[in-house]
């Protein structure tokens, strides 16, 4: 028997807390798994929602985190260290020194039997920008070697994953990205939709999984 | 791009729908067909039937090769024989003669001797009679009586002592359909371990294209 689900994947911003805790409510009344980045010093605003949180502080992990309804069992889940604390200067979004990219996952049972490995993850930002001149090439050759590890890393760590896995992330991408193409090489399938302006950049990648509709909402 | 914004973040929340695939399946294996024991089978060029056909894959897998087999069921052919192989009874290729019957009765549950030309007008070869086969010719029978003899005899007209020293004791009985499930087995095992070398290519093809391979094992 096949089991379909529906899973949101949001970057949480940097908005005041009462409206922040507003958004996760509303999304996790919605959806049995939210997926969160940009979320480090949320945990008050996670834990207002009264839904199960996965999150860890320190070592750069807090930054994603995953809300669950609380009737879906949560069998394991931990984190996988993709990336380090590393520099890449001034140019480009977010700060000179990007904190290190953990992968947050969860292997949870869906109903009916079924489990699913939901996954978290924050990719580098400013990897498709264009940059002119030499401190700027500097800062984006800088990050996208970053992004390119980053990618591997989750490249093998699905490896070590059995059955349907559902990563979730602020690719600062769009899909088309070359440096993403590992992803479709390990089997992935990338759902997406116009989600940051125009930009489809907040992805949903599945793995031994049938997409079905994606939509921004 | 007009709708209101619902969300406070400047990223608009992405909610993907999926079906979860099941797992690959695993083969339902084929179900194993037990031949008919006591059916007559051509062998490695000689009649035998399926029972005494087992026993000799049982022999070749344990001593590694594949047997010459010199006289199978043959009724009335050879008169040196006496009526032996009237029924299920085989003659294999005097090499290696002592592991041959070492090892055809200890795991074949064969009365098995050499016979040495000295001993009749016969070239040196290995006689095995396949103990507990219903279909054995009277003669044959004979000699398995000796074989189980106590002590143990040579199975020829004379009836002397079996000067071979190993004999098993208690005979273990032939487990026929634990014989044939396990070509079953060794099928499966196979195709397991092609499948096992599709995956090493896989993993192997999947490394080659890394950006930045990991470190190398020592060497």
């Amino acid at each position: 028997m096949s089991t379909t689900v529906t899973t949101c994947t949001y970057n949480a911003g940097n908005a005041g807390s009462e409206k922040v805790t507003a958004d996760l409510r509303s999304l996790i009344g919605l959806f049995i798994i939210v997926c969160l980045q940009e979320v480090a010093d949320r945990a008050r605003e996670l834990a207002a929602t009264g839904a199960r949180v996965l999150q860890l502080d320190g070592k750069d992990r807090g930054h994603v985190a995953m809300l669950l309804q609380n009737s879906v069992q949560v069998l394991s889940w931990g984190y996988e260290q993709c990336t380090r604390r590393s520099f890449v200067g001034a140019w480009g979004a977010g700060p000179r020194v990007i904190a290190a990219k953990w992968i947050l996952w969860a292997l949870v049972d869906v109903g009916d039997g079924a489990t699913l490995t939901a996954a978290d993850t924050h990719m580098v930002p400013s990897v498709q920008r264009k940059a002119t001149g030499p401190i700027a090439r500097l800062g984006l050759r800088r990050r996208r070697a970053l992004y390119r590890k980053h990618v591997a890393a989750i490249v093998s760590w699905a490896a070590t994953v059995s059955g349907p896995i559902a990563l979730h992330m602020d690719a600062n991408a769009t899909e088309d990205f070359p440096l993403l193409a590992p992803l479709l090489e390990a089997g992935f399938v990338c759902m997406t939709a116009p989600s940051h302006g125009d930009r489809a950049i907040d992805q949903v990648w599945v793995r031994d999984a049938r997409p079905e509709e994606v939509r921004a909402l | 791009m007009n709708a209101k914004k619902k969300y406070s973040s400047d990223h608009r929340p992405v909610a993907a729908t999926y079906t979860l695939l099941e797992e690959a399946p695993v083969p339902t294996p084929t179900p194993i067909v037990i031949p008919d024991r006591w059916a007559r089978v051509k062998f490695r060029g000689v009649t035998v039937d399926n029972d005494l056909k087992y026993r000799l894959l049982v022999m070749e897998r344990k001593l590694g090769y594949r047997l010459t087999l010199v006289q199978g069921i043959n009724p009335g052919g050879v008169s040196a024989s006496a009526g032996t192989h009237d029924g299920p009874a085989v003659d294999l290729a005097e090499w290696d003669w002592e592991n041959k019957v070492r090892v055809g009765r200890e795991f074949a549950a064969l009365a098995i001797w050499h016979r040495t030309p000295a001993e009749g007008p016969w070239k040196g070869h290995n006689h095995a009679v396949p103990i507990g086969n219903i279909n054995l010719s009277p003669a044959a029978r004979a000699q398995v009586a000796d074989y189980l003899h106590d002590p143990p005899r040579n199975g020829l007209a004379n009836h002397a002592p079996d000067t071979f020293p190993w004999h098993p004791d208690p005979v273990v009985p032939f487990d026929y359909e634990g014989a044939v499930r396990d070509l079953y087995r060794l099928k499966r095992i196979k195709g397991l371990q092609a499948r096992i070398k599709g995956l090493r290519d896989r993993i192997s093809a999947i490394r080659a294209r890394m950006a930045y391979t990991g470190k190398k094992a020592a060497s």
